[in-house]
């Protein structure tokens, strides 16, 4: 199985990758001035972000293939990658609040960015909602690819709409722009790192996707 | 060093969330292996 | 044109069935005087708060109204699958789409002018009234958009278990840009705020815009068995 061995070549890269991430946002990147320490949480926090993306654009793009091709195999790509997805976009919001409070001195702030990630949130926990409700494989399928594509170009109008929103409203204190020379290879590391987790934590459910697919057939065989 | 609960509170969330999820899709992927195996095996027995 | 005609006779074909007792449409109002009572007792609601207060009322009524009255008329629909006889029809899913659109559209507006007047009534706001041609471009572009999604939604949740209870779940976050683009344009004309209403006019065409080739490309998906 070609999937298996990508899942494990995954799995040892991020092995070693994961630890030395670490390694380099708790010792080698400096501490911040203003924000201290806990600045660290950023990289964190801005990987994840990343890694929900990229997830989410692999629903957006599998939902179009599964409407074209008709082919289960895309939904189970895009809802694979839906829960990759969802999985971060959950640890996007608690990693924000936790830099939040230290920081802004509260535990939500109704950022435009913090705002676009929950309702980006909201819309894939529609979609689980709707994949629950309907028994029918392929109907499942199709109407979940709906929403996929019809969640995933809301993102811009969104982003827009709470930014202008935003500029109207009193701005909280935006973090400091400027990052040094090392705090910048630190983040791109650990940007790598994360979008190979990404990767290997699709993989990994996909993989479980086409597995259950299988039984659910073999199973209407024996059945009939 | 004030902040620090907060900058440790988020790493160990993300890493035991990302854990807690990898050890449910393992095991489901087992259980579903060992069914798999299990009606294979009974679909050879009756030929 | 034989295209435009299929969805007329679509919306037609809803009027009169709204004239002959659906009552989706007096649920919508019931709704709305019911909301408009509730809110009275939830916020201070007095004369030197009502302006500022108005428009995010005014929204949330609609929002929920709406999402009553669309998801009562795909029902209808799905209902001893009475769609499927104009799904195969020579009537095309695209006009299909459209004819609904433009009945959810009609219902909206009907809901959102009886609401504005309960609304001058209850809450003695006769202003909402008099600067009803300032808000016209923001209350019609953002039901257009409600129109748009919603009817798109309420026939993807037809086929669920769950039903209309799933909509508000699918259809709220997608919406967020034309709740915020409805309430901040009819606040700033209100409240003759700063910053003025164009921007957010001009991000309601664009949802209206992108959703409108969006889901005509998608809703062939939803109603073909």
């Amino acid at each position: 199985m070609k999937t298996n061995r990508t899942i494990s070549i995954l799995f040892f890269l991020l092995l070693v990758m994961m630890p030395l991430d670490f390694y380099l946002i708790f010792k080698v990147a400096p501490t911040e001035r203003i924000m201290g320490d806990v600045q660290r949480i950023f990289y964190l926090h801005v990987s994840l972000a990343s890694g929900a993306f990229l997830a989410f654009t692999c629903t957006f793009v599998s939902s179009i293939l599964f409407l074209w091709k008709k082919n289960l195999i895309w939904d189970s790509a895009a809802s694979a990658s839906a829960e990759t997805g969802l999985l971060f976009a959950t640890l996007v919001l608690i990693t924000g609040s936790l830099w939040a409070r230290p920081i802004w001195n509260v535990w939500w702030t109704w950022d435009p960015r913090l705002l676009t990630v929950l309702i980006l949130w909201f819309i894939y926990v529609g979609y689980f909602l709707l994949r629950g409700g309907i028994a029918d494989r392929f109907k499942k399928a199709q109407y979940s690819a709906v929403i996929g594509i019809i969640g995933y170009i809301d993102i811009p109008v969104i982003r827009y709409a709470t930014k202008w929103w935003k500029s109207i409203h009193p701005l909280l204190t935006r973090e400091g722009g400027g990052l040094n020379p090392v705090m910048k290879n630190v983040m791109f590391f650990s940007l790598t790192t994360f979008l190979v987790l990404t990767v290997f934590l699709f993989l990994f459910r996909f993989r479980l996707a086409r597995i259950e697919e299988r039984l659910q057939k073999l199973k209407k065989l024996t059945e009939d | 060093m004030e902040n620090w609960g907060y900058l440790v509170g988020a790493y160990t969330v993300a890493w035991l969330g990302v854990s807690f999820y990898l050890y449910v899709n393992a095991k489901k992927q087992k259980a579903i292996e060992e069914r798999l195996s299990d009606i294979e095996a009974m679909l050879k027995d009756r030929g | 044109m034989k295209f435009m005609g299929s969805a007329i006779a679509i919306l037609r074909k809803d009027i009169l069935l709204e004239l002959r007792g659906k009552e989706s449409l007096s649920l919508m109002l019931f709704l709305s005087l019911l909301l408009l009572v509730i809110f009275n007792f939830a916020l201070d609601t007095g004369k030197e708060n009502v302006s500022s207060l108005a428009s995010g009322i005014l929204w949330v009524v609609f929002t929920f109204s709406g999402i009553l009255g669309m998801g009562r008329t795909s029902m209808a629909e799905r209902d001893e699958d009475a769609y499927l006889s104009i799904v195969f029809s020579p009537a095309s899913a695209e006009s299909f789409y459209i004819g609904k659109v433009l009945s959810n559209l009609l219902f909206l507006v009907i809901m959102e002018i009886f609401t504005l007047l309960f609304f001058a009534v209850l809450y003695d706001f006769e202003k909402i009234i008099s600067m009803l041609p300032q808000l016209l471009p923001g209350l019609l572009l953002g039901t257009l958009g409600f129109s748009l999604v919603g009817t798109l939604f309420s026939f993807l949740t037809t086929a669920s278990r769950y039903g209309e209870v799933l909509l508000p779940f699918l259809y709220l976050p997608v919406v967020v840009p034309i709740i915020l683009g409805g309430v901040s344009s009819m606040d700033i004309i209100l409240n003759a705020k700063a910053g003025g209403a164009g921007k957010w006019i001009q991000i309601m065409a664009v949802f209206d815009i992108l959703y409108f080739a969006v889901s005509l490309l998608l809703f062939r998906y939803i109603i073909e068995e």
